[in-house]
């Protein structure tokens, strides 16, 4: 089974991100690509930390950065303030770090750690025959719940 | 418990975002690491882009807390994200 949600996104900066301040660091290489590395937020906030290390030797961020727009809320937020500050490329590792004592603070890294040129046929891009859609949320634990006792569908 | 859901929810967003390159034919691999007090939630994803740079498929591999390991295909489009799961 599959859910088909829309990925268009209301364009309000919540956090404040279209103001925030940018530091840049020293310049780091991540996994083998030349990245700026950027501090994103406050010098003096050391509970919430985020960095970025963005790389121009990645191909395609250009566009990825351009069909972003609109996608998902704060991570283009975060692009398009980066951009406006003079600063481009692919997100090759995106560090944000919660440091508070709250339970649910989170923690996250992503990060690159190959690309290269591969054939990619339009039948990847489309869902397999057999599986229906649902109105379940995929992410929802009573969902997948469900979906054991009932047995695994397509 | 719907923490989790939450951590794994903004990751695919996140990587999805990243997938959506208008490069022929290129596959990026990502790592993703999430962690709170109570538990770690590392993943890893396979991003393939079509030539034409019309759409991404995004293949997740988590373990997750609760529901275990986990394969997810997350195929998109320009307006449309479809996410499949199995």
């Amino acid at each position: 089974m599959y859910s088909v949600q829309s990925n268009a996104v209301a364009d309000e900066d919540t956090a404040g991100i279209s103001s925030m301040p940018i530091t840049k660091l020293n310049d780091e290489t991540v996994n083998g690509f030349p990245c700026l590395h950027l501090r994103l937020g406050a010098k003096q906030d050391t509970v919430n930390v985020m960095e970025i290390w963005l790389s121009k030797a990645v191909p395609g961020y250009k566009e990825a950065n351009e069909i972003a727009k609109g996608l998902f809320g704060a991570p283009d937020v975060i692009i398009q303030r980066l951009k406006k500050a003079g600063y481009e490329g692919f997100r090759v590792k995106f560090m944000a770090d919660n440091k508070s004592d709250s339970p649910n603070a989170v923690s996250m890294t992503i990060e690159l750690t190959k690309a290269y040129q591969t054939s990619v046929p339009e039948s990847m891009l489309k869902v397999p025959a057999g599986y229906t859609e649902t109105k379940g949320d995929p992410f929802s634990v009573d969902y997948h719940i469900e979906t054991k006792i009932n047995g695994r569908e397509k | 418990m719907a923490n989790y859901k939450n951590l794994f929810a903004i990751a695919i967003a996140l990587l999805s975002t990243l997938a959506c390159v208008a490069q022929s034919g290129v596959c990026y691999e990502m790592s993703t690491h999430s962690h709170t007090k109570q538990m770690d939630l590392p993943s890893n994803s396979t991003i393939y882009v079509s030539s034409a740079g019309s759409g991404a498929r995004v293949e997740t591999k988590a373990d997750l807390p609760f529901l275990g390991k986990v394969n997810m295909i997350t195929l998109i489009s320009k307006r449309i994200l479809h996410i499949q799961s199995w």
